[in-house]
Order: structure tokens, then C-alpha cells, then sequence
């Protein structure tokens, strides 16, 4: 490991009996980039599909009470695709959205997320995702 | 809808969760578990039903007494299956990392 920096751990907080997760992650970036980094279409594609899967952005309306569609391929061609609503877009510090695998045996299993960006000192960056299922 | 017997069903309600906490410091008698809940022996009788039906507890017979025993394997379901959950994010927030250290490295 360098000796500057240590890695940013991923942290992924599920209480049992609780119907919501947290994911929360630091970057070694400003705000404005990171939510770039998680609004931009092209940057998109860059980091968020399984590495072994190629990806596709069908839609990415990227305010409020826009919607998005994005497809993974598996390397057989098998297709997955996820969709949600977005309720609301509120630079650089917070997106609401829905999120919904179509690839379930029946519909209506979406979950409610709320992305959080805060600023650290040293221009890095607190993300934190709530999933409410 | 299909009665599932699975751990997460098991972790699900308060009561199992106090049950289980109980029966993982001692093997203890159906009695002696009702006796730490105000709810009606029934009640505790049937989260033990669903607490054995996916085998969270076992159930060993020594003279005439019934007793419950945790088991501890259920619990390792419980974290198993957060695991490549959390591997997937990682993966990906490290390439988000890389995607974000080519940002600042492009606005100099």
C-alpha cells in the first residue's frame, strides 16, 4: 500500500429486521466531480457495471421527475435491465431515485434511494446511498 | 403467498431475534424461554416452529426435557449474503476512483 493514502473502505450497513441499507464510501475528490462522475452518461459507463459485464445507458434524464434505463450484457449476450424514476436532482449534493431489476419473476419490487454527497476537508468527498426496499 | 422458511424470515421479527439472542448464551427448555416473554406461550411455541424450520435452532432431547440449541451456521448465511454484494461496490467504486483521479488530472 502507498504510504500517502490508505484505500477507502466500502461500508455497507443492513440491520437485520430493518427493510434498508446504507452503502457509505469516501473519495479523494470535490463534490462537483463526484456527482459529475455519478450524473455524466460517459463517466457513468466508466465505473458503475459489473466489471465483466458491458453496458449500455439507454436513458439517463438527469433531473427532476426524470427518468433512466440502463442494460448489462453479459459476455454470452444475456441482457439485464434496470430502470427507475428520478424524483429529484439537487446538485451537488443529493439525487433521489427509484431502482427496479426487470429481470424479477414479478414487478413491483423497486427500491427508494437516496444518494448523499457531503464535502470533507482536503476537497474529498462522504458519499452515502440509503436503499429503502 | 408461499410460507418461506428461510433465515431471513427467521431474523424478521422482534421476538425470534430476542429468542435467538437467548438460546445463542444457553440451551434453554421451552419453558424456561417462555418464561423472558409476555406473549402467550403459544405465540413463543410457534416462533420456535419457524426459528427450527430453518434449522436456526435445534432441538435435543435429554431425559424428558426438551432442549433448544443455537446454530451458529445460520448466522454465516446471514453475512454470506451481503458479501459479493459489498465486493460489487467495492469493485466498482474503485474504478469510480480511477474515473475521478483522471478528472482532476484533466482540469490542470
Amino acid at each position: 500500500m502507498n504510504a500517502t493514502t490508505t484505500k477507502n473502505q466500502t461500508h455497507i450497513i443492513a440491520e437485520p429486521g430493518k427493510q434498508e441499507l446504507f452503502i457509505i464510501r469516501e473519495f479523494e475528490a470535490p463534490r462537483g466531480m463526484v456527482f459529475k462522475a455519478f450524473s455524466d452518461t460517459e463517466l457513468i459507463m466508466q465505473w458503475l457495471g459489473p466489471r465483466e459485464m458491458t453496458m449500455k445507458v439507454e436513458k439517463l434524464e438527469n433531473k427532476s421527475h426524470g427518468s433512466w434505463r440502463f442494460i448489462h450484457y453479459d459476455p454470452a449476450g444475456h441482457a439485464f435491465g434496470f430502470n427507475g424514476v428520478i424524483h429529484e436532482v439537487a446538485e451537488p449534493e443529493r439525487m433521489i431515485r427509484t431502482f427496479e431489476f426487470e429481470g424479477l419473476p414479478e414487478k413491483g419490487h423497486v427500491s427508494h434511494e437516496y444518494l448523499t454527497l457531503e464535502s470533507l476537508p482536503g476537497s474529498r468527498t462522504k458519499m452515502t446511498i440509503q436503499a429503502i426496499y | 403467498m408461499k410460507l418461506r422458511r428461510d433465515v431471513f424470515q427467521a431474523i424478521s421479527d422482534p421476538t425470534r431475534r430476542a429468542i435467538l439472542s437467548l438460546i445463542a448464551l444457553q440451551a434453554m427448555t421451552p419453558n424456561a424461554l417462555a418464561e423472558n416473554f409476555a406473549t402467550s406461550r403459544q405465540a413463543v411455541s410457534n416462533h420456535i416452529k419457524i426459528l427450527t424450520g430453518c434449522r436456526f435452532i435445534k432441538q435435543e432431547h435429554s431425559g424428558r426435557e426438551i432442549f433448544y440449541h443455537f446454530n451458529p451456521k445460520k448466522m454465516k448465511e446471514i453475512a454470506g449474503w451481503i458479501e459479493p454484494f459489498r465486493k460489487k461496490w467495492e469493485d466498482s467504486f474503485e474504478r469510480l476512483d480511477k474515473v475521478l483521479s483522471h478528472m482532476k488530472a484533466n482540469k490542470k
